[in-house]
């Protein structure tokens, strides 16, 4: 554990701050890819950040500080997905078509202007989020199922259609 | 359907994707506003080094606990002086006289009790875990100890005596002769080279020319006794009768005069003595009459009254455990 974090769980908002400046564009990165929104991600992060200060005390250590954080940016960000499918009264958008996808592509944000960010934002979100999560962030099916509730034959699916949908995209 | 190379270039181009993409403005400001004051964390919970450090106090108050209990070994608190006297406690250099009629109880650090009797004169020699040592000048003393061999010793005037684990009373004489009478455990009396080894039952006196005396049984005869006063007083003409009186009872007091006899007095002291209580088969009469340690002490174990005599390293262990953790 870095003298950094120490002072952090210690209440030492400079360092903490430094954390933040350390490890942002990781976390803003994750963010991103997975709302599919620059404005949602902007908001994420910032409850990333505030949860992690929150949270400080449950970091032991036996992990890198980094590899903690970014799970517990996907643990917001998937809960960040359920908040708004619960205030919505609609299911989760997990379906080819369902309006995340459509947001997404609408909001597409200036970072995402290469075709490949471009058309994973366009993905509806249950894809893009285990397209982000296997192959970008390395997570496996029974992991990614875990984390999204579903068992792993329907996260193979998505990822399987997810990578269809890029080929498509990227073809065109 | 896709081929191979559709797949891998897709995975190609994903694995190119940057991990890192730093937010368009920056995002700290809001983050802080947020910030509430860090709770306050259970100490289970709390960084390693802050349990190491709760680790650390609590070694410091073991080893103050450790140093409380060695320095109560120190000294030696008495009791039983006149109500309202207070708590009071002798150091090694102190003295404690006693008056007429009066008994005061000494608490030998925790391992056991003496009880000065009246008109006794006690100095306090030494005091520690390992080592407490008691001066009897005058009067009578009462013993209850129990720790390892040889912590627990007082001085007379004609001898010393050496706590073996046991309880005994002691008294020495306007003449400064001691009388020792064991009555739990045994204890050695010693003085110069010469020794007695006085098991629970036994009572022996020191003093005078023959120095430290034969230990006799407390029912021993008054004849028997008379004779072994005799014999310790130089007369060795005073073994025929002692030969000739002494019972099987009586055993430990013709064991000792193994060694203080010679040549054909100490055979038929042996040969008195296997009478009454045959040596081991382990053991030769060579051996018994060249005074050869082991087989002494083997007899020994066979004598009415007698526990085993320790070996020399179950001291040296028990000395140092005390010194460790006592």
């Amino acid at each position: 554990m870095t003298e950094t974090v120490r002072l952090a769980q210690a209440g030492d908002e400079a360092a903490f701050e430094r954390l933040y400046r350390e490890h942002a564009g990781r976390v803003y990165a994750l963010c991103l890819r997975m709302a599919g929104d620059a404005a949602h991600a902007k908001e994420l992060v910032q409850d990333v950040f505030v949860r992690a200060w929150e949270k400080l005390d449950t970091f032991r250590g036996e992990s890198a500080f980094a590899s903690w954080l970014h799970r517990l940016a996907v643990n917001v960000v998937l809960m960040d997905r359920r908040l708004l499918a619960r205030r919505a009264e609609e299911p989760l958008p997990d379906e080819e078509g369902s309006q995340g996808g459509a947001r997404a592509a609408k909001e597409a944000p200036p970072e995402l202007r290469m075709d490949l960010e471009a058309a994973i934002a366009a993905l509806p979100a249950m894809m893009r989020q285990v397209l982000v999560l296997h192959d970008l962030e390395g997570y496996q099916h029974g992991e990614i199922a875990q984390l999204l509730g579903v068992v792993e034959g329907t996260s193979k699916s998505h990822l399987h259609h997810a990578r269809r949908k890029l080929r498509e995209a990227l073809t065109r | 359907m896709t081929s191979p190379d559709d797949d891998f270039e897709l995975k190609r181009a994903l694995d190119a994707l940057p991990r890192v993409i730093e937010p368009p403005e920056d995002l700290w400001p809001g983050v802080r506003s947020r910030l509430g004051p860090r709770r306050l964390v259970p100490w289970w919970r709390r960084p390693a080094s802050l349990r190491i450090a709760a680790l650390l106090v609590l070694l410091g108050i073991a080893a103050g606990a450790l140093a409380l209990q060695r320095r109560g070994a120190a000294s030696w608190r008495i009791a039983g002086l006149e109500p309202g006297a207070g708590e009071r406690r002798l150091e090694p250099g102190d003295s404690l006289h006693t008056l007429t009629g009066q008994q005061v109880l000494m608490e030998v650090g925790k391992i056991g009790r003496v009880s000065v009797g009246p008109l006794s004169r006690v100095r306090l020699l030494a005091a520690s875990t390992t080592r407490q040592r008691l001066a009897l000048d005058a009067g009578s003393i009462d013993v209850r100890v129990t720790a390892p061999p040889r912590v627990f010793v007082v001085e007379t005037p004609s001898g010393t005596v050496v706590d073996q684990g046991c309880a005994y009373t002691l008294e020495v004489d306007s003449a400064r002769e001691a009388f020792l009478h064991v009555t739990i455990g045994w204890v050695t009396f010693e003085q110069g080279r010469r020794e007695s080894l006085v098991p629970a039952g036994f009572r022996v006196r020191s003093g005078g020319a023959g120095g430290v005396g034969t230990p006799l049984a407390e029912d021993a005869s008054a004849a028997l006794a008379s004779q072994v006063g005799r014999f310790d007083a130089g007369r060795a003409d005073a073994l025929d009768s002692i030969l000739a009186q002494a019972r099987r009872k009586d055993a430990v007091t013709l064991w000792h005069l193994i060694a203080r006899t010679e040549g054909a007095a100490r055979e038929r002291v042996v040969t008195r003595l296997a009478t009454l209580v045959p040596p081991p088969p382990s053991v030769s009469r060579a051996e018994l009459l060249r005074l050869d340690r082991l087989a002494l002490r083997l007899w020994w174990l066979e004598l009415p009254g007698t526990i085993p005599i320790y070996p020399d390293w179950v001291q040296t262990v028990w000395t140092w455990w005390l010194k460790l953790f006592g």
